[in-house]
């Protein structure tokens, strides 16, 4: 229709005096739908599914069944047998009537189920159809189902299902398809209910193979990267262990690095990491227990142990709470550790968590436990006990005199990490005293030109300082140390010649952060680090008092803590039989005992005399 | 409960902020720091460090000295007056935590002490290592005139001073812990090293023509002809009874003194030559041992026995007589012996006549006092002034320095 | 039954002994023994350490079964009102401790480090430090206090070493001090009565049997006695008495007077926190004690929800006397008050449960 001029000319006024949206293409908002508000752990609607009744009804049934059941074997105990024609008869014929109802019950209530629940049923092509229906399989590309006919007579289908990539395919071609397709065809056909057994014993040389009959084991594999193994007329499934995975080689370590003892470090596989650590004890003593976790990310988790040595009630109390976890996905074992450990509110680490097999197993043998979970590279170690945690896994490794010496620096290292900021602001404000006359003119006379006052210098600087360590670790590979290093220097630098912080204070805060890398675990140094800032703030309202406020209180603290049931700061705080293993590291031979506190079943792991004298002579060449 | 939490916090941490929230936090640059404290009858001198000077980092060496140290004196009555007199002008907050040196005019030593000193004890910035000394003159001129060549700030310049006193005994280095113990005991009496300025440093002096050999005697500090060095002396003792100043010793006096209470270290000590009067012989000595002091006490009489020891290795003596005989060593081991012998018998009569014991013999009395009242009630001073003193000095000649035998001169 | 605490090894309650006893050296204790005993002093400190461990030990005798404490043997010999009434006589005893050694402690404070602060905000900033560290329980307190032990041992060592170079032995003479007679009065009865043993007897179904309690006893009253004897005896060898008895700090003062060399001096900034830490935790163990003594004698479940109530309640208290001389006034009432809780109440539970002995035939199988 031909629009008129005076249309036109409304018509672009319009467009320009009056305000429209523009004409963009909606971004992407995550809106709120009804879903957000019911999670799968709190909804109250759960209790009423008409799977629950269906269930309320077969339980009703089953009752009926065990009363009736009862009333046969009272009836045949006592010898009545004509109390059958009575009584019971009619019961029994009302059972048979109610087991035909009982049957669209049954499929009803495993409809309600739920895929996972369901259990496998005999027909190949329905369990095809579940599958497919779990899997979302054709919208799902990496998912891959080979279905095959095994050459038997008569010819039997099977299905293979199994994840690309995650699963091994020479395994899967050289020990399931090559054996089973490859068949001599004169096999009789085999009987449908030793099917799988038959096949597990005869025809499938693959090392480990499980039956399952239910759904949720199944897909528990399958998402490992194992394969299931489905046949025609049999309502079982065999899980086949296939995996593989590409993943990291065990490497050296990158956090905990020696320069003595072994250079070895855990990778990302549960398998390798357990394996790993069995190839450091060697004993048939290590128990490894695997939970699995989470709901909608089912990760499994490594309980290891020496079954001798260990307390039994620890490693119960440690199962009890890993089960206790509810949660939707674990990412990695810190997260796992953070659920279950004893204090949370307390950044204090009460786990200690390392990189090495070999520190993993002094402390197995010593009666500790250690937990692994798939996908992560560290292992914690629990219980652990605070003056543990200050030591490094090279002490073992040294001369005793040597390794009294290193620790002994570390110690003086924690200190001065913690207190030296907030003690020097202390002194310089409050206790001007304390100095030696010619050390405060000389510190009093680089102050005089700055402008700041004592706190907010050594807070910015502290906070350079902060900036610098985490800004040198989100720098990609090379340039992170370096930005880090030049940017201390040029800041140090320019800050003294501007005038704006006296030398006294970078030499401070440079030593501070020097000291705080000499804290062999990670998670207390960061600790330390907030009690760092705590006692500054202390320090510069009251001073040396202030100070010793905060540590007195930071003692009780630590005093009051628990790391799964043992207390932190044994063997001091409960004075227990000390093991010459706390701050002066005794030597190798006088080490008899295990620790005490963690109560082990077997307390003595060496003899008095630990270094026998053999007495024969050694030109005799030994034997 | 969280939150009520959260708001009990926050009230208390809001009380801090409006009280003010200032427990003592001093930077350092609202600090002046005082080196030393001078009393004079009516007036106070102190003594600020200036921190620029001394601290400075990013001035080089090879600039002339320039002043390191500023010095004020007020006229005013006590301690109390002075401080808040001082804040009108003195832009800092004065702090005497650094104090190292107390000086007391003479004026006001013979004045007494009781109501300058004393009360400082109180103070919670005295320290019992502070050390005191008695100026002839005033203390006000005796802290301007001290600028010492070799030290930067006057109070290392006290402190190494100080230490050297068993060096020499012509000064005991003196704190404030024993100044006023002495004041406080019934058995021991005050003192204080004197000091004075010289004032005959820039002329050239002439050695008299007949000089003694042995020790030469001053009898007060600031009269040691000399040109060059600091412009302060240490010489001699003020003896003190109670807190007054009642008399002087002189410097071979204060010798003895120290030798008798074993502050006696790597001294010189000179005599004439018993061989030969014309030449003078010196020797290095030290206390063997602290000297062996036994007073008897017996019906308000005291009886006290000295025995010194001391040892020594020969410095400096004429050639041509060879001392590692025996007969000549003894000879000469005598002559000292009775030198310091007559120095300690009139230092003791001194003191006797002052009537204060300062060596601290009434300590030694104590044994013969059953209870404490008993001690404090008895007239110490009376008896010391009676006392009958036996003065033994032994002096044994370890060593002759690098020389075994000496050949004579060929002329 | 929240004052039920856990379990205490024999260290724990040496230490929780040693270091509420040993605060009183850091405060006058020293220039008060030398006032009473002149050059006495030492032994004065000796002889109410013995006497003290003597009750004790004999409190720890009268104990009938290795659960019961205190308070069930006064049931047992006194009958119900009376223990209530003796009860709450030992809740005004450490409640008064508390304030005492609180009121004491910040004056120390505000003399000798923080001279320019205000007196609320150092009494606030220590009493939520010490209401948050019992909050924590006793048994933290403990195992502070145990390793808190050798660092004030090591200071009280470290200040008599340092002062050598003073040490003048005629200061203890005369031998006798002020007499035999006024130095045994004063031990018993003026200078500090030791009260805070009894607190074993209060944590008795903690520790772990009679045979440890007499350990504790005897190992923590010997410790603290030694320190204190060797503390008073180092402060009469220094400044001896006639300036020793006017010192109003002389812990402090000792420290002040170290002088080795241009170097090592004006060390007493070090020892601060050492005598912090001591009033901090004794002040914690008394606070502990009233108000697990007062939920004991009002039957009421817990502990901790007590605490801020009664924490302002003594705060009140401790500011009541006006001046210093009225915080000493005060302290002689208060130890004529404990003698009765130290000496008689003990002796009276001894007569008493002599003669009920007596009374009831032995059975003889």
């Amino acid at each position: 229709m031909e629009i008129s001029f005076l249309t036109k000319i409304y018509n672009s006024l319009k467009n320009i005096l009056v305000y429209s949206p523009p004409h963009n293409p909606q971004a992407f908002v995550l809106g709120e739908g009804d879903a957000d508000h019911k999670g799968i752990f709190n909804d109250p609607s759960h209790s009423c599914s008409p799977g629950q009744q269906q269930l309320e009804r077969l339980l009703g049934y089953a009752q009926r069944l065990a009363v009736f059941m009862e009333k046969v074997c009272t009836m045949l105990r006592a010898g009545q047998w004509e109390k059958w024609n009575h009584e019971l008869q009619g019961e029994y014929n009302l059972l048979l009537q109610q087991q035909e109802e009982i049957q669209p019950l049954q499929l009803a209530y495993t409809n309600s189920l739920g895929m996972d629940l369901r259990a496998i049923s005999i027909s190949l092509g329905e369990n095809i159809k579940i599958l497919k229906k779990i899997y979302n399989v054709p919208a799902n590309t990496d998912i891959i189902m080979r279905s095959f006919e095994i050459p038997a007579k008569p010819p039997l289908k099977a299905l293979l299902i199994y994840i690309d990539g995650m699963s091994d395919k020479k395994i899967i071609t050289q020990t399931i398809l090559r054996p089973l397709m490859l068949l001599k065809s004169t096999r009789q056909g085999f009987p449908n209910s030793e099917l799988t057994k038959n096949m597990i014993e005869k025809f499938l040389p693959n090392g480990q193979i499980k039956r399952v009959t239910n759904f949720m084991a199944v897909q528990d594999s399958i998402n490992n990267g194992d394969v299931a193994l489905f046949f025609q007329g049999v309502a079982e499934a065999l899980l086949i262990e296939a995996k593989g995975l590409e993943h990291r080689s065990p490497d050296r370590p990158l956090i905990e690095q020696s320069i003595r003892g072994s250079q070895l470090a855990f990778g990302e596989l549960l398998k390798v990491n357990t394996a790993l650590i069995r190839d450091t004890v060697h004993h048939s003593d290590v128990m490894t227990e695997v939970i699995t976790l989470g709901s909608r990310g089912r990760k499994k988790c490594a309980v290891m142990y020496l079954r001798s040595i260990a307390n039994p009630t620890l490693v119960a109390e440690v199962k009890r709470r890993i089960n206790g976890v509810r949660t939707s996905f674990i990412g990695d074992i810190d997260v796992l550790i953070q659920f279950i450990e004893d204090h949370p509110y307390i950044p204090l680490p009460t786990t200690l968590s390392t990189e090495r097999p070999d520190r993993v197993g002094a402390h197995l043998d010593e009666g500790r436990i250690a937990l692994l979970m798939d996908g992560s590279s560290f292992v914690h170690i629990l219980p652990i006990s605070f003056f543990a945690l200050l030591q490094s896994g090279e002490d073992f490794s040294m001369n005793f005199v040597n390794a009294t010496f290193f620790r002994i620096i570390r110690i003086i290292g924690f200190f001065i990490a913690t207190l030296l900021p907030a003690v020097y602001l202390a002194i310089i404000t409050f206790h001007q005293e304390a100095l030696p006359t010619d050390l405060l003119l000389a510190l009093a006379g680089a102050r005089e030109h700055v402008p700041f006052p004592g706190l907010f210098e050594i807070v910015m600087m502290e906070l350079a300082f902060e900036l610098t360590r985490e800004g040198g670790l989100r720098m990609p590979g090379l340039l992170g140390p370096t930005i880090g290093v030049v940017g201390a220097i040029i800041l140090g630098q320019a800050g003294i010649s501007a005038g704006i912080v006296s030398p006294v204070v970078i030499i401070v805060i440079a030593v501070t952060g020097l000291a705080s890398f000499v804290i062999p675990d990670y998670q207390i140094a960061v600790g330390m680090r907030l009690f760092r800032f705590f006692s500054l703030i202390l320090a510069s309202m009251m001073g040396l008092i202030g100070i010793t406020m905060g540590l007195l209180l930071l003692t009780v603290v630590l005093c009051s803590m628990t790391s799964f049931g043992v207390p932190y700061m044994v063997p001091i705080a409960p004075k227990v039989i000390p093991g010459l293993d706390i701050f002066v590291r005794g030597p190798i031979f006088r080490q008899e005992k295990r620790p005490d506190e963690l109560n082990p079943q077997d307390g003595q792991r060496q003899p008095h005399i630990s270094k026998v004298w053999q007495t024969q002579d050694p030109k005799e060449g030994g034997e | 409960m969280f939150h009520r939490l959260v708001l009990l916090i926050g009230l208390v941490l809001m009380t801090t902020v409006f009280s003010g929230c200032n427990s003592g936090y001093q930077e350092t640059d609202s600090v002046a720091y005082i080196l030393a404290v001078g009393v004079d009858k009516g007036s106070s001198t102190y003594q600020i460090a200036l921190p620029t000077a001394v601290g400075s980092t990013t001035g080089s060496s090879g600039k002339s000295k320039e002043k390191t140290t500023e010095t004020i004196t007020i006229i005013a009555p006590t301690m109390a007056n002075l401080r808040s007199l001082s804040k009108t002008f003195v832009s800092r907050t004065l702090d005497a935590s650094h104090n190292k040196v107390y000086i007391v005019g003479e004026e006001m030593a013979r004045a007494g002490l009781e109501d300058s000193l004393a009360p400082q004890v109180r103070f919670y910035e005295y320290r019992g290592s502070e050390f005191i000394i008695i100026v002839k003159g005033s203390a006000d001129d005796f802290i301007r005139q001290n600028t010492p060549e070799l030290e930067t700030l006057p109070s290392k310049y006290y402190e190494n001073l100080m230490s050297l006193s068993p060096g020499t005994g012509f000064f005991v280095r003196t704190t404030l812990h024993n100044f006023y113990y002495g004041m406080k005991n019934n058995g021991i009496a005050a003192y204080a090293p004197l000091a004075a300025v010289n004032r005959q440093i820039e002329e050239s002096h002439k050695a008299p023509s007949e000089a003694t050999k042995s020790t030469v005697e001053y009898d007060e500090p600031g009269i040691i002809p000399r040109t060059g060095g600091n412009s302060v002396e240490l010489m001699g003792l003020a003896v003190f009874r109670g807190d007054k100043m009642v008399g002087t010793l002189n410097n071979k006096e204060t010798r003895a003194f120290s030798i008798v209470k074993g502050f006696f270290k790597d001294a010189y000590l000179s005599v004439a030559d018993p061989f030969d009067p014309k030449h003078s012989i010196s020797i290095i000595c030290w206390l063997k041992e602290k000297p062996k002091i036994t007073v008897h006490l017996q019906d308000q009489h005291a009886v006290i026995d000295i025995q010194v020891t001391i040892e020594g290795s020969i410095t400096g003596n004429k050639m041509g007589i060879n001392y590692n005989l025996d007969e000549n060593r003894f000879l000469l081991e005598e002559s000292f012996s009775q030198d310091i012998r007559h120095d300690i018998e009139q230092m003791i009569k001194h003191t006797q006549e002052y009537g204060s014991d300062i060596t601290g013999f009434g300590l030694y009395a104590r044994k013969y006092f059953r209870t404490y009242q008993e001690y404090t009630d008895f007239d110490w001073v009376d008896t010391y002034s009676n006392a009958d003193v036996h003065v033994n000095v032994n002096v044994v000649i370890r060593r002759t320095g690098l020389l075994y035998n000496t050949s004579p001169f060929i002329y | 039954m929240s004052y039920r605490i856990g379990k205490m090894g024999v260290a724990e309650g040496i230490a929780l002994v040693c270091i509420s006893v040993s605060s009183h050296i850091f405060l006058m204790l020293p220039a008060r023994a030398m006032s009473e005993a002149a050059s006495l002093a030492w032994l004065v400190v000796i002889i109410s350490g013995m006497v003290s461990l003597l009750i004790v030990l004999m409190l720890i005798y009268l104990l009938q079964s290795d659960s019961e404490d205190l308070i069930d043997m006064l049931g047992r010999l006194l009958g119900k009102k009376m223990t209530k009434i003796v009860l709450s006589y030992y809740i005004a005893a450490f409640g008064g401790n508390v304030v005492l050694l609180l009121r004491q402690f910040i004056e120390n404070t505000l003399l000798s480090t923080l001279p320019e602060a205000d007196f609320n905000l150092i009494l606030i900033f220590y009493m939520i430090f010490i209401i948050t560290i019992v909050y924590i329980g006793i048994e933290p307190i403990a195992r502070s206090c145990y390793l808190l032990l050798p660092v004030i041992a090591l200071a009280l060592i470290t200040v008599g070493i340092l002062l050598l170079p003073l040490y003048d032995s005629r200061n203890l003479l005369p031998w006798f001090g002020t007499g035999a007679g006024p130095v045994l009065q004063s031990a018993l009865t003026k200078v500090t009565i030791i009260f805070p043993p009894i607190l074993l007897l209060f944590i008795a179904p903690a520790l772990q049997d009679k045979k440890a309690m007499r350990t504790i006893a005897l190992f923590s009253l010997g410790l603290s006695t030694v320190m204190k004897s060797f503390t008073v005896l180092v402060f009469t060898l220094v400044f001896g008495v006639a300036v020793g008895q006017e010192k109003m700090l002389p812990f402090f003062e000792m420290a002040r007077l170290v002088y080795l060399n241009r170097y090592l001096q004006h060390i007493e900034a070090i020892f601060i926190p050492v005598w912090i830490i001591t009033g901090i935790l004794s002040i914690a163990i008394s606070l502990y004690m009233t108000a697990s003594l007062l939920t004991r004698l009002l039957n009421l479940p817990s502990l901790r929800p007590l605490l801020p109530l009664l924490a302002s309640l003594l705060i009140q208290l401790t500011l009541l006397p006006p001046t210093l001389s009225d915080v000493f006034k005060l302290e002689t009432f208060f130890n004529q008050y404990l003698i009765i809780g130290t000496y008689l109440i003990p002796v009276l539970l001894m007569i008493i449960s002599l003669i009920k002995r007596r009374r009831t035939p032995c059975s003889t199988d």
